[in-house]
C-alpha cells in the first residue's frame, strides 16, 4: 500500500468517524448535567446534547415520570422559571418523534446561611429562615426571606433555621 | 472519646464560648456562616440507626472556628455528633461532618419531632484589641423524625406550575399518608377562585389508594380560558371518610397594561393637541396609579414635548382612555419621533411612535402595530434531521469515491 494511499485512508477514516458521531447525535440524546448531583441552586441548568432541535423537557419527583412538569424547549438547555422545591428530581428530554434521553437526577438541598455586620443580618441561603433573636429582654422570632436584610442589635445572639 | 463524651464536651465549649466570647460584630467586619442541608427528614422505624451528613459553609472565606452542638430538647439524645469543633482557614469553602441518629423502639407521640444541630461561629479575636460586643451567630440543620399517626392520616401539599395566559395550568397535589394504615380510596378536588372569591372551575382527580407512610401525587390540569391575574386554589382530599384541605394563591401570566391606540382629534397647529390614549388592563385585578409619559423629539433628537397624563386606576380587564396634552405653539409641520411610556405597579409599557403634524391634523402611528405580520419559520427536528442525513450520504459517497479511486491507482502501479 502506497504512502499516499495510506494518508487518504486516514482522511477517510476520520471522515467516517465524524459521520458516525453525527449519526449518534441524531439518534441519541446524551444528557450532560445535572446527573445525580446534589445542589443548593434552586434553578439548576439542565443541559443535554443531540441534534434534535425542539424537545420536550420533563421533570418529575417520580423516576417513572407519573406526573411530570413538561416544557417545550428549543436548544439544549433549560433553566426552571421558578425555584424548585427541595427534594430529588428526575429529568429527561424527548424529541418530537419520541426519541428519549437517558434519565438524569438532581437533588436540591436547602442551605441556611447568614451574613452579619454592624447592626444588620442578611439571609444569604436559598430558603427563608426563622431567626431566633436572644437579647437581655428575652427571645423573639422572625422570618427572613431569601436575600432579605434585617436590622439587629450587635449584642443579640441569633440562631437561624429553615423556616 | 465516645460520641456522648464529645457531646458533653461540646456543651461545655458552648457555655465557655458564650461566657468568654469576644466577637467583632460591632467593628463592622461581617460574620458569615452557612449549613446545608437545612433539614433532613426521616420516617420513624423502631431502633433505626443512621448517619446523616451535613456541610458547614465558610461563605466569606475567612479563618474561623465553629462549635457544633445538639440543642437541648425532648429528643436531643437521639443524636450524637462526630465533630464538635471545626476549624476553617480562608482557603476552605466548606467542611463536611455528620451525626449519628439512634431512634428508640417506640415513640408515644405521633407527628414530626425535631432535633436541632447547631453550628455557631466563633470568630478569631480582633487583632490589636479594641471594643468587642459579645454576640453569637448560629445556623441550624434540623433532624425531622416523622412518627406515624395511628390509623389513617393524610397531609396535603399543593404546587402550581407557572403558565402564561391561555396556557394550561398544572396543579400537583401531594397527598402523604402519615398514618399506620393504608388509605384505600383517596380523591382530590380542586376549586379555582377568582379575585372576588367567585368559583371559576372545579377539577377532580381519579381515585387512588395511598399506602401507609407513602405519598401519592395527583396532577390536575386547568385548561380553561385563563386570563392573566392572581387566582386562589383550594384543594380537598377525601379519603376513607376523612377530609383534609390545602390552599394557595397562584398567578397566571404577568401584570400588563397594553397601549391599544393613540389619536388626536380636532387639532389646529399652534393650539393644544389632545392625545387620546387607549389602554387595556390585561390583569384580572384593578391596577392603581397608572399614568403615561409622552416624549416627542425633533429631527435632531431634541425633546420638543415631555408631558404626563393624569394618574388613574384601571379596573380588571378594563379598557380606558387617558389623555396627554401638547402645546404646539411654535411647532412646525412635519414628522416627529415620539415615545409613550405607561407606568404602573413598578412596571412600564413602552411604545415608539411616528407623529406626523399637519396644520389641522396630527396622525400618530404606533410602531409595530399594523405594520404587517411577520412570519418566522422555525426549523424543527425534521429540518435538522434531513440536512444531516444529506450530509451523511454525501460524506459516505465522497469517502467511498476516494477509497476506490486510490485503491485502483495503487493497483495500477
Amino acid at each position: 500500500m502506497s504512502r499516499k494511499f495510506s494518508s487518504w485512508m486516514w482522511i477517510a477514516i476520520v471522515a467516517n468517524i465524524v459521520v458516525i458521531a453525527m449519526l449518534m447525535n441524531l439518534f441519541y440524546i446524551p444528557i450532560r448535567a445535572p446527573m445525580g448531583d446534589e445542589t443548593t441552586d434552586r434553578k439548576p441548568v439542565f443541559s443535554w446534547g443531540g441534534l434534535q432541535g425542539a424537545v420536550t423537557f420533563m421533570l418529575d419527583e417520580d423516576p417513572e415520570f407519573g406526573s411530570p412538569v413538561t416544557k417545550e424547549v428549543e436548544g439544549t438547555a433549560y433553566t426552571p422559571e421558578s425555584p424548585l422545591d427541595f427534594g430529588t428530581y428526575y429529568w429527561k428530554v424527548v424529541s418530537p418523534d419520541g426519541l428519549s434521553s437517558p434519565t438524569g437526577m438532581v437533588t436540591v438541598v436547602s442551605e441556611v446561611s447568614v451574613s452579619r455586620g454592624d447592626g444588620w443580618l442578611k439571609n444569604t441561603g436559598n430558603t427563608p429562615i426563622s431567626l431566633e433573636r436572644e437579647t437581655t429582654g428575652g427571645l423573639t422570632g422572625m422570618v427572613v426571606g431569601i436575600n432579605q436584610t434585617v436590622g439587629i442589635g450587635n449584642d443579640e445572639n441569633v440562631t437561624a433555621r429553615q423556616a | 472519646m465516645s460520641l456522648q463524651g464529645r457531646h458533653d464536651m461540646c456543651r461545655m465549649l458552648v457555655i465557655l464560648a458564650a461566657m468568654a466570647i469576644s466577637l467583632s460584630v460591632a467593628s463592622g467586619s461581617a460574620l458569615a456562616i452557612g449549613i446545608t442541608p437545612g433539614g433532613t427528614t426521616i420516617d420513624f422505624k423502631p431502633g433505626l440507626e443512621k448517619e446523616v451528613p451535613f456541610t458547614i459553609i465558610n461563605n466569606e472565606h475567612k479563618d474561623m472556628d465553629v462549635v457544633v452542638y445538639v440543642k437541648e430538647g425532648p429528643y436531643s439524645d437521639w443524636v450524637a455528633l462526630y465533630d464538635t469543633i471545626m476549624t476553617f482557614s480562608s482557603d476552605d469553602d466548606s467542611k463536611g461532618s455528620k451525626y449519628s441518629v439512634r431512634l428508640p423502639q417506640s415513640v408515644e407521640k405521633p407527628g414530626t419531632h425535631q432535633v436541632d444541630i447547631v453550628a455557631m461561629e466563633l470568630p478569631k479575636e480582633k487583632e490589636g484589641g479594641g471594643a468587642f460586643v459579645g454576640a453569637t451567630t448560629a445556623v441550624v440543620t434540623q433532624l425531622l423524625v416523622r412518627v406515624p399517626y395511628p390509623g389513617k392520616y393524610a397531609t396535603l401539599d399543593l404546587a402550581v406550575s407557572e403558565a402564561q395566559a391561555g396556557e394550561p395550568v398544572n396543579f400537583f397535589v401531594k397527598a402523604r399518608n402519615l398514618g399506620t394504615e393504608d388509605i384505600s380510596n383517596a380523591k382530590a378536588t380542586l376549586d379555582i377562585l377568582g379575585p372576588t372569591n367567585e368559583k371559576i372551575a372545579t377539577l377532580e382527580s381519579g381515585e387512588s389508594g395511598i399506602g401507609a407512610k407513602s405519598m401519592k401525587e395527583f396532577k390536575l390540569t386547568w385548561t380553561g380560558q385563563t386570563n392573566p391575574g392572581v387566582y386562589h386554589a383550594v384543594v380537598t382530599l377525601r379519603y376513607d371518610g376523612k377530609v383534609t384541605t390545602a390552599e394557595k394563591n397562584f398567578a397566571v401570566g404577568n401584570l400588563y397594561i397594553d397601549v391599544l391606540s393613540i389619536d388626536v382629534k380636532d387639532f389646529r397647529l399652534g393650539g393644544v393637541a389632545k392625545f387620546n390614549i387607549n389602554i387595556e388592563n390585561k390583569w384580572n385585578d384593578k391596577i392603581t396609579g397608572v399614568y403615561g409619559n409622552l416624549i416627542i423629539e425633533d429631527d435632531n433628537g431634541q425633546s420638543v414635548a415631555d408631558v404626563k397624563t393624569a394618574s388613574t386606576d384601571v379596573g380588571a380587564l378594563e379598557r380606558k382612555e387617558i389623555y396627554a396634552y401638547w402645546d404646539t405653539e411654535g411647532v412646525k409641520v412635519g414628522d416627529y419621533d415620539a415615545r409613550f411610556i405607561l407606568h404602573y405597579s413598578g412596571r412600564t409599557t413602552e411604545k415608539d411612535l411616528k407623529t406626523h403634524v399637519e396644520v389641522s391634523d396630527i396622525r400618530v402611528d404606533i410602531m409595530g402595530l399594523g405594520a404587517g405580520a411577520v412570519t418566522v419559520e422555525t426549523t424543527g427536528a425534521g429540518g435538522t434531521s434531513n440536512m444531516i442525513m444529506l450530509l451523511v450520504v454525501a460524506l459516505i459517497g465522497i469517502n467511498a469515491g476516494w477509497f476506490f479511486y486510490f485503491r485502483r491507482r495503487s493497483e495500477q502501479r
